[in-house]
């Protein structure tokens, strides 16, 4: 893919004539006349490999443009080139201080200017290729792991069916479920969502579902669980700075009844059989927001033709490009039109209308949907 | 997305005006300001939300240490003036109800003033 340049100038002869030479040498090239609209190009930018920046612009200086990308952590990586009619080595030192990596005095030879654009990028691509190489490693070995403990055998459990499914935004993320199965016909089952996402939620997801998993088993109730692990991770949530939503149910297949804790997880969905699809709000904040709360009980039916849905943010804040959401009334309606179809259909074919209402636009954050439906036992 | 400081200097409550989408994008610029805040001693802050038409976890896990740290110190962080869809996000995260919320600074203001008053 070729390389894409974003050009601030004012003189609009000299801003054409470059425009063109290096859109014939093959760039993407998108031009700005000042400061604020070069700023905005480069905020909507989706990858910028270079931007040349007059330095004598009228409002902003391109000196102070550049501080501007530096505290930006979008563009704060991408090189800058100066032009300029001035050449002191006052402003050369000040160039670079502002982050500049290279200056070109006016009136320049083009062909200068397009060596050290080469010159540039190709070292700015040799950078990236290194950091990629060293971190793909370790980064597959840990998106390995995270897909080993998460990626269960859906268990079978008398009176249910279930279809599951998670996908991270980036390698790894801060989602997960899980599923443990009792003896007797109970189920337990939780879904999670690290606030933020990459490397630090998943990090912090490795602990959490150690916790809640340990949690879960020993301790009787969902709402005891969560009691115990938000007391247990409180701390270290706080020294972090994040904090876990989490659905923590408990399905007991004699009754086909589920009991749960929801510590601010979005989105549960629950229709009865034949019923209108209802979104289950929560009644307690996430894990890691007060230090000695105590979780509420509720629960749920979940008999033959009942259905359960719990998603994460993934799903509903799926994004078109014309930014446009998914949103929770368009997924609600989404679920109650094959509410009454097989788990497995009713997972896929929520998955399948997520992807085409998101066009293929890039995935911002992790996906996770559970799907639970009451069968005759 | 926009972020406008302002300190009122008679009573040093810090304002935060935002407007735009706040996500883990623009998190960094709310977070060094509650640093800012933390730095001057300011432990009573308002976040006027008005602007703001989306946010998400990495922005909410902001406004949460924004809490801890304010309470820390004796104060408060007030939010205010939530948007429809950023209401309906603090209601399903239930943090509606950990965050004191206003329906505009005016009303923030008068809850500082009315601890003033009780004090």
């Amino acid at each position: 893919m070729s390389a894409s340049i974003l050009y601030v100038e004012d003189d609009p002869s000299l801003r054409e004539l470059v425009a063109y030479e290096l859109s014939t040498d093959g760039y993407r090239i998108e031009t700005a006349s000042d400061g604020a609209s070069g700023l905005a190009a480069a905020s909507r930018a989706g990858q910028l490999d270079l931007i040349l920046l007059d330095v004598q612009l009228p409002g902003m200086t391109g000196f102070e443009i550049s501080r501007k990308l530096q505290e930006d952590p979008r563009t704060a990586a991408v090189p800058i080139i100066f032009l300029t009619a001035r050449s002191t080595l006052e402003d050369r030192l000040t160039g670079f201080e502002s982050g500049g990596v290279d200056y070109l005095a006016k009136p320049f030879a083009m062909p200068e200017l397009k060596a050290r654009i080469n010159a540039l990028l190709r070292q700015h691509q040799n950078a990236r290729q290194q950091e990629a190489m060293s971190a793909s490693g370790e980064m597959a070995e840990a998106a390995a792991i995270q897909r080993h403990l998460i990626e269960r055998i859906t268990p079978r459990v008398a009176g249910l069916e279930i279809f599951s499914h998670c996908r991270p935004a980036k390698e790894i993320g801060g989602d997960f479920y899980d599923f443990r199965l009792l003896e007797e016909g109970q189920l337990i089952f939780m879904v999670a969502d690290v606030s933020g996402k990459g490397l630090p939620a998943a990090m912090i997801m490795t602990s959490a579902r150690t916790a809640l998993r340990g949690a879960a088993q020993h301790l009787y109730s969902a709402e005891a669980a969560m009691t115990q692990v938000n007391r247990d991770l409180y701390d270290d949530l706080t020294d972090v700075g994040k904090f876990i939503t989490v659905f923590l149910g408990h399905y007991d297949g004699i009754n086909q009844h589920l009991f749960y804790a929801n510590a601010g997880h979005s989105l549960v969905v629950h229709c009865p059989a034949g019923g209108t699809c209802q979104i289950v709000e929560a009644v307690d904040p996430p894990l890691g927001i007060l230090p000695k709360h105590f979780f509420a009980r509720e629960s749920l039916p979940l008999a033959a033709g009942d259905l359960l849905i719990v998603c994460s943010d993934g799903i509903f804040e799926a994004e078109n490009p014309a930014w446009e959401r998914v949103g929770y009334d368009r997924l609600l309606a989404w679920i109650q039109a094959i509410a009454d179809r097989p788990a497995q259909t009713i997972g896929k074919k929520l998955l399948e209308q997520v992807n085409d209402f998101s066009e293929q636009w890039h995935q911002t954050d992790d996906q996770t949907l559970v799907v639970f439906k009451g069968v005759n036992v | 997305m926009k972020a406008v400081s302002k300190v009122l200097e008679e009573s040093g409550i810090a304002l935060l005006e935002l407007e735009g989408r706040f996500d883990a994008y623009e998190e960094p610029q709310v977070r060094k300001w509650l640093d800012a805040q933390q730095a001057a001693d300011r432990a009573r802050l308002i976040i006027d939300l008005r602007g703001v038409n989306f946010i998400d976890s990495t922005a909410l896990a902001a406004l949460v240490r924004g809490t801890k740290m304010t309470r820390e110190a004796g104060g408060e962080l007030l939010l205010c003036s939530l948007r429809q869809p950023v209401r309906v996000i603090f209601e399903l995260t239930r943090l509606d109800r950990v965050f004191p919320v206003f329906a505009d600074v005016d009303g923030a203001l008068a809850h500082f003033a009315k601890s003033d008053a009780a004090a």
